[in-house]
């Protein structure tokens, strides 16, 4: 078998790497700080940001792409949220004004949520999310239980005691077995099932499983709520979507009783404002992932070139004894080459073991949460290797350029 | 006649300090044939270590030509001198010069490496050359954890494993005491009766009667360069 001269020299290479930085491993740990900084910041700034935009973009789902939402709340608007906070909450009244004006819409529903435990036999599901939906509320907002059925108009106007059970409910009061004419309670009233919600996973941490939907009229009979009602429109597409807001505003500047020129006191929403912010937020996270990380690996790579200086000065006599029983000059360059791309790749190596486990902890501890892609691990290890490729290459180039006889006498 | 494996014609060497020119060497000519033990002798700074460098192609001649088994080394690239250290001359320093992290075994191995001989044949070659010159059940030791004497003859061992056609020693024993330094002298010896080259530099008159030839050098010339012993050499050195 013939191995590549290369090959046994590669080794050679990488023997004397690791015998050196062995011989120096406070020095090399070091050394290795700034590229374990940054690609610690690339690796967890990245996994948090695909965890939220995977978890993003399975809630902004749900919210449908042609729908205007009217609300209290400008979604996009954080910043704002206290002044907003200040208007009057839309009312029933209001909010079924608006849904019996409006033209353009395909349909119109309007929903409030409030939180209570609800039972069965000798099972209770706590802080459950109730919804109350118009009958609409199944086009607008996709509400088709597979198993059993909604809510019909009848029911909704006579505001019966029935309800949907989101998956999660279902699975923990009934495990599994059916549920569809049985009664539970909710907040101590019996209602009816007549339907069990396909299984929607969880966003930040809380499941979307955990809700119960019930007619809107009979949530505010029942319950009651001190909260601004919200109404979705359905446009018939993409197109109409800013004549359905046109139409909107004017009948809610109407019935809210708005003089003109003052600030509209309700807020329009598309699902899209909600993708935008996002964009922004992951954009803003992106801009620090970029300073930090070319920072520190600027840093880390300034280091590792001094670092290797002083390695090809302090071995410059063992460079002479190498050249002197046949090393080439590219046997020298890739020797010191091969070192600063070990002590860049141990740097990265932990960096990215430091950055799955910060974004993982975080995961775990908040609801944020965490997605670790492979293309990061890939980037990181790329950025920290050329790093060292980039900054060891002058010191190798200069090891390589000794001239034998200096390098022997070297003291 | 038997092409010498080593032709030197005007060789001169300056080494430039600052604006002070030294020339270490003045217009050396030598001839050095295969089977040849030369001494080289001299006073302090008279030029040996120049000359030897120059020799062992660690070195290149500021004038002059020099022809290593009959090739101009002038022409030569870094890349082909490289290779004729590492192939074709054996060098064994007064300070030993290994690597003092590896061991005895990676130390000889080294020049191997660089030929790019795999790993097994590297280890069982190195080995060989370890035992010839006694120093088989030291393998794992370091250059710290071995005697002078034991150390320069790990050099040798380095400087043979790769069957060199010369080996070139300036002032080996120059470091040791009396008696290690006979030890590897003998084993020079060994190595010149199995055939090959070798040429010592040394200042020690009693060292260069080892050898089959003496080259004096005084002030970067050749001052006198005599045969010592026809009875000890094997093969006929007269032109
Ligand atoms: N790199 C160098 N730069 C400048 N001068 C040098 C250099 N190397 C050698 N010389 C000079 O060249 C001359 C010959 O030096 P060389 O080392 O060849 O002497 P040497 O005969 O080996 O002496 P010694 O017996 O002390 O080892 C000396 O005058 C020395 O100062
Ligand atoms: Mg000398």
């Amino acid at each position: 078998m013939v191995i590549p001269r290369f090959v046994v020299e590669l080794r050679e290479s990488i023997r004397a790497a690791f015998r050196a930085l062995r011989a120096n491993l406070l020095r090399t740990t070091l050394t290795t700080l700034g590229i374990v900084v940054g690609v610690t910041a690339v690796i967890s700034i990245i996994s948090l940001i695909q965890g939220l935009d995977r978890t993003f973009q399975s809630q902004v789902a749900g919210l449908g792409t042609n729908v205007v939402h009217v609300d209290k709340y400008q979604w996009s608007d954080i910043m704002d949220y206290f002044k907003q906070r200040n208007r009057k909450n839309i009312t029933l009244k209001q909010a079924q004004q608006l849904a019996d004006l409006v033209t353009l819409p395909t349909a119109a529903s309007n929903s409030v949520s409030t939180r209570t435990t609800i039972k069965w036999q000798e099972r209770t599901a706590r802080g459950v999310d109730v919804e109350g939906h118009s009958p609409q509320g199944r086009i607008v907002h996709g509400l088709d239980p597979p198993v059993g059925r909604f809510f019909t108009d009848i029911e909704a106007r006579e505001r019966r005691q029935v309800v949907i059970l989101g998956f999660g409910i279902w699975s923990s009061l009934f495990e599994g077995r059916n549920a569809v004419g049985h009664r539970v309670r909710i907040g101590g009233h019996a209602f009816t099932v007549i339907g069990v919600l396909p299984e929607r996973g969880s966003i930040f941490g809380r499941s979307q499983d955990n809700k119960a939907i019930i007619p809107l009229e009979t949530l505010m009979k029942r319950f009651g709520t001190r909260r601004s009602i919200r109404t979705a429109l359905l446009a018939s597409s993409t197109d109409v979507i800013s004549l359905v807001e046109d139409e909107a505003r004017g009948i809610m500047r109407r019935i809210r009783k708005i003089t003109p020129g003052a600030e509209d006191d309700f807020a329009l929403n598309r699902q899209q404002m909600l993708v935008d912010l996002f964009r922004g937020l992951t954009m803003g996270l992106f801009a620090v992932l970029v300073g930090v990380a070319s920072l520190s690996l600027l840093v880390g790579g300034v280091g590792i070139m001094n670092i290797m200086l002083v390695s090809v000065t302090e071995r410059t006599r063992e460079i002479g004894i190498r050249k002197s029983v046949g090393a080439k000059r590219r046997d020298i360059l890739w020797q010191f080459l091969v070192e600063s791309l070990v002590v860049s790749g141990v740097g990265g190596v932990i960096g990215m073991a430091l950055g799955l486990g910060i974004a993982f902890a975080m995961a775990a501890a908040t609801p944020l949460p965490a997605a670790a892609p492979v293309w990061a691990i890939v980037l990181g290890l790329t950025f920290s290797t050329s790093v060292g490729l980039f900054f060891g290459l002058y010191p190798a180039v200069k090891a390589a350029g000794l001239d034998p006889v200096d390098a022997l006498r070297y003291e | 006649m038997v092409t010498p494996i080593i032709q030197l014609k005007g060789i001169t060497k300056d080494y430039e300090m600052g604006t002070q020119v030294v020339r270490a060497l003045r217009g050396v000519d030598l001839e050095i044939k295969i089977n040849e033990y030369v001494a080289i002798m001299g006073p302090s700074g008279s030029g040996k270590s120049t000359l030897m460098n120059l020799i062992g192609c660690l070195d290149t001649p500021t004038e002059g030509t020099y022809h290593f088994e009959g090739e101009p080394v002038e022409r030569m690239s870094d890349d082909e001198l490289a290779e004729i250290r590492n192939q074709r001359i054996g060098f064994v320093f007064q300070t030993f010069n290994l690597l003092p992290r590896a061991d005895a075994l990676h130390n000889v191995e080294l020049p191997l490496i660089y030929s790019g001989t795999p790993a097994h044949e590297r280890r069982r070659r190195a080995l060989e050359a370890l035992e010839s010159v006694g120093l088989g059940d030291r393998v794992d030791h370091r250059p710290n954890e071995l005697s002078g004497g034991q150390r320069q003859r790990v050099a040798i061992a380095r400087a043979l494993v790769n069957n060199p056609s010369i080996i070139l020693a300036d002032e080996p024993t120059g470091n040791l005491d009396t008696t290690t330094g006979e030890e590897i002298l003998t084993v020079l010896e060994t190595l010149y009766a199995a055939g090959n080259a070798i040429i010592l530099v040394t200042h020690e008159q009693y060292i260069a009667e080892h050898a089959t030839r003496i080259v004096r050098i005084l002030d970067g010339l050749i001052g006198s360069d005599e045969y010592v012993d026809t009875r000890r050499s094997l093969s006929t050195v007269s032109d």
